[in-house]
């Protein structure tokens, strides 16, 4: 008897930490499966499962931020100048629904100026006027919501190292918006393991090349 | 103990519950398999992504009556029902294509759009800024497309066999009566507004929406940006003068200012001039836009510019042996400001006021004429989009015009006349469905002065041929008022009338565009006079007629970013008319038969250099000999010019530096426009001759402009 009403303890509190965990092992399962990706297929299947979570979990914004995210990813990968708009066509409807749930995520800022680049390599002598302004508001925008977000310093680094020095860029323009991306991302801690956590080694292996 | 063990039967069940399995196929309506979709039952996490032979497999709890959704970029989402009471195999899911906005069916004949924004177009508005041989001139480039006449003497555009006066261009949809510089006789003209002001345009070589009237041949539609990106300045140095800029930019609303001051003197001392000035040219000129958005879909522009130009030169009359001083004062002033707005989900309004003041003095020798064109405008449209597929807009304006010339030439003459114009437009476009479009509208105007009322149609539609191509055709008819010249003297006059019959073949496919367009364009009610500048009323009349037919070609291969961009523009035209003074029905001198340009474009990274080239022919043009016996019987020699433009970015004193240099006509050929023949004949009864040349061999002009 007492077996038994330990089974079905064990066995109620199993399910109920079961559901309540479904969101976050999905969530991990599928965070597993977009940082092991490389081609665009694999970054597809990632957006796609992110997209599924983000379906039924209508009140988290990091389903779609990866959903976006993986996307954008996509948009850099394939070498089609056709495609890209497509891809971030997409990514911006994640991106948008996203901000509508937490609009004043500093995160979701960041991801925004990701993503206009992308744009700008579609058609940069029409589009370098355009978007770039947007970028720089969008990184100002995440910083100001949260100084602490490595990942703003970064991609203005990144950015400003990939501008010819004929536009402002270069790898001494570069070099400071770096080391404070290293000095931020030194210190930063994730909210929760599923929260953005992405760029410290890259900002590392860009640095390499300064 | 039994209710227990129930319970943990329950339990048990719910575990034992087997997830089921749920496999199939994801086709495209040709059958090819579509990887990359997202396939899941609705509100649940469970689903999967179809391989590269489209198949799919997963693994589900939920059972019973579900919703199975297929999702994938570039293809419409597929939902259907599925009762889920074990393994589901062999699902397959046919996606339909998206139609997306590359593929979307276009009503497009008789027109060029360039646009940022619209991806469908074979224009981007840099296009018309960076076109080698244009000089900046926005009228330059759209004169290297398809339907536009070479006419260097002229600098305006000459569409279809039309002449300059019937292409009328727009601002923001509000109309710019007076869009080009004064004009010297024999020497071109150009625009007023810098290309840079615009994000996008329209070239309508014919065919046009009823929302435009009182032009018989093209419009130009120019877009204004919206607000300025970004607070920044710029100064220029050219070698004909100074610019600078600033605009202001905040949350909402932008400001910027420009100036410049141009003087082709220098210029004028290192490449030798066919002219001889006495004056040689200044312009002075500034710009204001004003850009407030009063609401995620509101916005309110408002742009004014005044500039002045001045020049004087000895011309060589040579119909009247003489030489005469000419001198050139012209002051402008254009201003308008327009509001537009989503007033709700279904209705948008348009709303316009332009003011155009236009002072003009030319002296010849110790005859004085002073001209004052005034207009003025009022606009309002409203767009309905409660009919899914169909948009419908109404319109109405009211333009106020009012002319006015002094002429102080053995005694004082005073020309003028007053014309107000009502239009009211009416006009739908329905998208039937995906491949195949209709449009369809009614104009109608008053004119006070000659006190009448037209009503004209505008039809147009496309049908998709293939994903690559469609065909597209247009009718319409179109109204002009007779120009300034014959109103001054008589109001007896009736609108010149011409009818557009356009047919288009369009196939894009990535970076190429293959156009070929055919039109058949007829006018009628041409005004026709017996003696030119008669005062007497009764020498005009509207017995004037004519037609033009003919086929335009445009390719364009636009590579990506860095590789080389082309287009060619072909048109072969044949074009008759009866009117001013000509005795019989004969190809005017403004039409070329044959006109071909080549543009390359080409950015290089390496260097952070922009190359671009154009090449330019032209068949002879018809002029009249009169040693000759036939009328307009001569034709002059081809036209040719090759014509490149550079521009280089780098840093200067620390600041972004653009260097641009161009050059016209670079292999200096020597054009002939045209000849102009002595009034009476010499000694031998020869009519002496002098051709009409470019006012310089070559041309070029250097600019260093710095972004502050």
């Amino acid at each position: 008897m007492k077996t038994l009403l330990t089974l079905i303890f064990s066995l109620v509190v199993l399910t109920v930490a079961a559901q309540g965990n479904n969101y976050e092992a999905a969530m991990t399962a599928a965070l597993e499966k977009m940082n092991s990706s490389e081609t665009v297929a694999n970054f597809q299947e990632a957006a796609n499962t992110f997209e599924r979570i983000s379906m039924t979990e209508t009140r988290e914004w990091l389903p779609l931020y990866y959903a976006s995210y993986s996307m954008i990813v996509i948009s850099y990968i394939d070498q089609d100048v056709n495609k890209k708009d497509a891809y971030l066509d997409k990514a911006q409807q994640f991106l948008d629904k996203a901000l509508k749930i937490a609009p004043n995520e500093s995160e979701l800022y960041s991801l925004q100026a990701f993503l206009y680049p992308s744009r700008i390599t579609v058609d940069p002598m029409t589009r370098g006027m355009e978007y770039m302004p947007k970028m720089n508001a969008a990184l100002d925008k995440a910083i100001a919501l949260n100084p602490e977000n490595p990942r703003s310093y970064y991609l203005r680094a990144v950015t400003l190292f990939n501008t010819p020095e004929q536009f402002g860029g270069g790898a001494e323009v570069a070099r400071p918006h770096f080391e404070t991306a290293k000095e931020k991302f030194d210190k930063f801690e994730p909210k929760s393991p599923l929260h953005p956590n992405w760029g410290k080694e890259i900002n590392e292996m860009e640095m390499q090349k300064l | 103990m039994k209710t227990l063990l129930f319970i943990l039967f329950q339990f048990l069940i719910l575990f034992a519950h087997a997830q089921v399995k749920i496999s199939g196929v994801v086709q495209s309506e040709s059958g090819s398999p579509i990887s990359g979709v997202n396939i899941f039952i609705q509100g649940t996490y469970d689903g999967t992504t179809s391989d590269s032979l489209g198949v799919f497999t997963f693994k589900t709890d939920a059972t019973g009556e579900q919703t199975l959704i297929a999702s994938c970029v570039g293809f419409e989402t597929y939902g259907q029902a599925l009762n889920i009471a074990g393994d589901v195999s062999d699902i397959k899911i046919v996606l339909i294509e998206e139609i997306s906005e590359l593929d979307e069916v276009i009503i497009n004949a008789g027109t060029f759009e360039a646009s940022d924004k619209k991806k469908s177009v074979v224009l981007k508005p840099l296009d018309v800024a960076l076109t080698a041989g244009a000089n900046g001139d926005i009228y330059g480039a759209f004169g290297k497309l398809p339907g536009s006449q070479t006419v260097g003497e002229e600098g305006r555009l000459f569409v279809r066999g039309g002449e300059s006066y019937e292409t009328k261009t727009f601002m923001d949809g509000m109309l710019v009566n007076t869009p080009y510089y004064s004009k010297m006789p024999d020497l071109p003209t150009r625009g007023r507004f810098s290309p840079i002001l615009f994000n996008g345009s329209v070239f309508s070589t014919g065919g046009y929406s009823a929302e435009y009237g009182q032009a018989l041949s093209s419009i130009v539609a120019l877009n204004t940006v919206a607000l300025e990106p970004e607070t920044k300045s710029s100064i220029s140095v050219l070698s004909v003068g100074l610019q600078g800029s600033h605009a202001k930019r905040w949350e909402n609303t932008s400001l910027s200012v420009s100036g410049e001051y141009l003087n082709t003197t220098l210029s004028n001392k290192l490449f030798k001039q066919n002219v001889e000035w006495l004056q040689e040219p200044v312009i002075v000129g500034s710009t204001m836009l004003f850009r407030h958005k009063t609401s995620e879909t509101g916005m309110l522009k408002s742009f004014a510019t005044f500039n002045y130009d001045t020049s004087s030169l000895l011309y060589d009359n040579f119909e009247q042996s003489a030489l005469q001083e000419v001198s050139l004062g012209n002051k402008n002033l254009y201003s308008n400001t327009t509001y537009n707005e989503m007033l709700n989900d279904d209705w948008m309004i348009q709303t316009g006021a332009a003011v155009n003041i236009d002072r003009e003095n030319m002296d010849v020798d110790s005859d004085e004429i002073a001209t004052s064109r005034n207009s003025s405008q009022l606009k309002l449209t409203l767009s309905n989009y409660s009919v899914k597929d169909v948009t419908t807009t109404f319109g109405a304006e009211a333009l106020a015009y009012k002319y006015e010339q002094d002429i102080d030439m053995d005694g004082n003459f005073n020309l003028s006349f007053n014309n107000n114009l009502f239009a009211g437009f009416a006009e739908s476009e329905w998208k039937v469905i995906k491949s195949f479009a209709l449009k369809a509208g009614l104009r109608t105007e008053y004119n006070s002065l000659i006190d009448e009322i037209n009503i004209v149609p505008r039809l147009s539609a496309a049908v998709k041929t293939s994903k690559n191509s469609q065909l597209s055709a247009a009718y319409g008819k179109f109204f002009q008022n007779p120009g300034d010249d014959y109103l001054k003297f008589t109001d007896e006059l009736a609108p010149e009338t011409s009818s557009h019959s356009i047919l288009t073949w369009q196939y894009k496919k990535d970076s190429r565009t293959l156009r070929i367009e055919a039109y058949n364009k007829n006018y009628s009610d041409l005004v026709k006079f017996d003696e030119e500048f008669s005062a007497e009323p009764g020498n005009y009349n509207n017995t004037g007629s004519g037609y033009s037919r003919g086929i335009d070609v445009f390719w364009r291969d636009q590579k990506q970013f860095g590789k080389a961009d082309y287009w060619v523009s072909y048109s072969l035209i044949d074009s008759k008319r009866n009117y001013r003074d000509y005795p019989v029905k004969v190809t005017p001198h403004y039409v070329s038969k044959h006109n071909l340009s080549v543009v390359y474009k080409q950015y290089f990274t390496k260097i952070n250099s922009f190359i671009s080239g154009s090449y330019t022919f032209a068949s002879g043009r018809p002029f009249n000999n009169p040693n000759t016996p036939e009328f307009m019987a001569g034709k002059t020699k081809t036209y040719n010019d090759l014509s490149f433009g550079f521009t280089h970015l780098f840093y200067l004193f620390n600041t972004q530096t653009v260097a641009h240099v161009i050059v016209n006509n670079t292999l200096g050929f020597n054009n002939v426009f045209g000849y102009n023949y002595a009034q009476t004949p010499d000694n031998n009864g020869v009519y002496q001759s002098q051709p009409i040349i470019p006012g310089q061999k070559r041309l070029i002009v250097f600019l260093l402009s710095f972004q502050l």
